[in-house]
């Protein structure tokens, strides 16, 4: 004969993990589906960054087509190099009153991905669609406007040149004032990965003290959603010093002196942002 | 990427001269010793060539839409920008997005671009003094003029600018116009106007223009041309240093006025094409 207790606790376990993943859907509002144009000045801010004249960035778009937000941008390595690489080119748009979001939801569909690596560096070229956010400090920023100590956390759907096609959940701290150095506190490659032309729904939650946790979630209501939950140890009630959450393009060309020049072309369309209400 | 206050501020330090002629002859023989550097007829942006920026302003006088392509065998920009609106005086700032050359310090003397603005509107703000302003523009910084505290910091005080604007003012209308301004802090954000000149050519939507700047550095002036119009600006000061942050830029360049009024936050807006530029050997 069962323990009825322990069927009782299943039962009620399964029930609530049930109706708390309904719940958590339920609770998403639309931000933006991007169903008008022009891009929506009272939502978004867009912002390109680029690596100057050694490491170009060329083409790019941001604008709305067919009902979804469109972003694309071209870049090219250092030729001066076979180590290394400058770093991640972006062309974004930013919610516009960022802090108030915990839980961003978007529609990210990968309409190309090229990149060209170098063979004489151990360092990738990648292209990618991100979905990420500067959500709070450790608390160990030297001084104003210095983002040592910032947390990002975000997906990126990636073509890297060494290791294919991913897409990975990733917790990091910014490690210089510019964020443009960071180290990762932890990731998690998805198991399913992303196909060209095809929309995937990523979902990111940030669970804070006591909880500190980010949860990310492939697909959530498609037939076999997969979820990862990434923890972290370090204090998170100091506010980022630059809170935001952002859609973006990325390109990272490797830096190659010994073969053709590296590229990157990401072309990416996002579309029904939904947030915590 | 530069900008002017002229028109909306215009103050002359220097000596001004302006004498709109007509020198065919004078430019029939600068046209032939110019060379090809892109006429854009390639699959994708040269990127030994040119290398795309962005400048934005952030979430309260943001960009939206932007993009930087070729099209037709065109280079094809275009920006929209938005002011704050939280105030009725002035301006954000400087937005741009541009394409700029990888080689700057190579264009000594002369740097020339077929123009044409395809689409360009500027909403105004009826409660601020400031219009909004964007262009398609053709620029360069050409000299110092020795004032830079710290060139080798990078301090561009002192820089001069010269170059050439299709325009919109929400308050002026449409003009064609050079410039030569002068950086009066490090980072270049506040200038001073040197000289300014309204061309009789008007601003035709879809018209090619085929706009020339050349420093007669000799004569310490700049010439401008626009097709066969022809003005002159000079100046007084030292030229004999290179410029700190030397470029020679194409691009839009916005300014929304800050609008507190309701339903109506103003916007710049410009979609360009970019064709033929020609440089000295």
């Amino acid at each position: 004969m069962r323990n009825p207790l322990a069927v009782t606790v299943l039962l009620v376990t399964g029930l609530l993990l049930l109706g708390f993943a309904s719940v958590s859907e339920a609770q998403l509002v639309l931000y933006d589906d991007f169903n008008s144009k022009p891009i929506n000045p009272a939502k978004w801010s867009g912002f390109e960054s680029d690596f100057g004249p050694a490491a170009p960035n060329t083409e790019t778009a941001r604008k709305i087509a067919n009902g979804k937000l469109n972003l694309v941008l071209t870049s090219y390595g250092r030729t001066d190099s076979d180590t290394g690489t400058l770093g991640n080119a972006l062309v974004s748009l930013e919610i516009n009153n960022p802090t108030v979001v915990t839980t961003i939801q978007v529609d990210v569909t990968v309409k190309s991905a090229k990149v060209r690596g170098c063979a004489f560096n151990t360092t990738a070229t990648r292209a990618a669609a991100r979905v990420m956010g500067d959500f709070f400090s450790d608390g160990t920023s030297p001084g104003p406007g210095d983002r040592t100590g910032d947390i990002i956390a975000g997906t990126v759907s990636q073509r890297d040149s060494l290791a294919g096609d991913q897409i990975v959940a990733f917790v990091a701290r910014c490690t210089n004032a510019s964020c443009g150095s960071s180290t990762t506190l932890a990731s998690q490659v998805f198991a399913d990965t992303w196909t060209k032309g095809v929309a995937d729904t990523i979902r990111m939650q940030w669970l804070p003290s006591p909880t500190k946790q980010f949860v990310f979630t492939l697909n959530p209501a498609g037939p076999s959603p997969e979820t990862h939950t990434l923890s972290y140890a370090v204090s998170d009630t100091t506010p980022p010093v630059l809170p935001h959450r952002r859609l973006y393009t990325l390109t990272r060309p490797a830096n190659c002196m010994s073969g053709p020049r590296t590229s990157a072309t990401a072309k990416v369309v996002f579309d029904n942002v939904m947030v915590n209400p | 990427m530069e900008v002017r206050n002229s028109m909306r501020k215009y103050r002359a330090v220097a000596v001004v001269v302006v004498m709109p002629l007509v020198l065919l002859g004078f430019a029939g023989a600068s046209q032939a010793q110019l060379v090809l550097y892109d006429d854009f007829n390639t699959k994708a942006i040269n990127p030994a060539k040119w290398f795309g920026t962005e400048r934005s302003l952030g979430g309260v006088s943001p960009n939206t839409e932007a993009s930087r392509k070729l099209s037709g065998g065109h280079l094809e920009i275009d920006l929209t920008s938005y002011g704050r609106s939280d105030s009725n005086s002035g301006t954000a700032g400087e937005a741009n997005e541009a394409l700029r050359t990888t080689n700057p310090a190579a264009i000594t003397t002369t740097f020339q671009v077929d123009v044409a603005v395809k689409s360009i509107s500027a909403v105004d703000c009826p409660a601020n003094s400031a219009s909004t302003f964007t262009s398609a523009l053709v620029i360069g910084a050409w000299f110092n003029d020795g004032t830079s505290p710290n060139p080798g910091g990078g301090d561009r005080t002192g820089d001069v600018n010269g170059g050439i604007e299709k325009a919109k003012s929400s308050k002026l209308g449409d003009y064609i116009a050079a410039f030569i301004t002068r950086c009066t802090n490090a980072s270049c954000t506040t200038r001073d106007s040197i000289g300014f000149h309204t061309f009789a050519t008007a601003l035709t939507k879809g018209a090619f223009d085929t706009l020339r700047i050349q420093w007669d550095q000799p004569n310490h002036r700049f010439i401008f041309w626009v097709n066969q119009e022809q003005a002159v600006l000079g100046y007084v000061f030292p030229d004999a240093n290179p410029a700190v942050l030397n470029f020679k830029n194409i691009g839009i360049e916005s300014f929304a006025s800050n609008c507190m009024l309701p339903n109506q936050r103003t916007v710049a807006s410009a979609k360009v094409l970019f064709d033929n530029v020609m440089v000295n050997p």
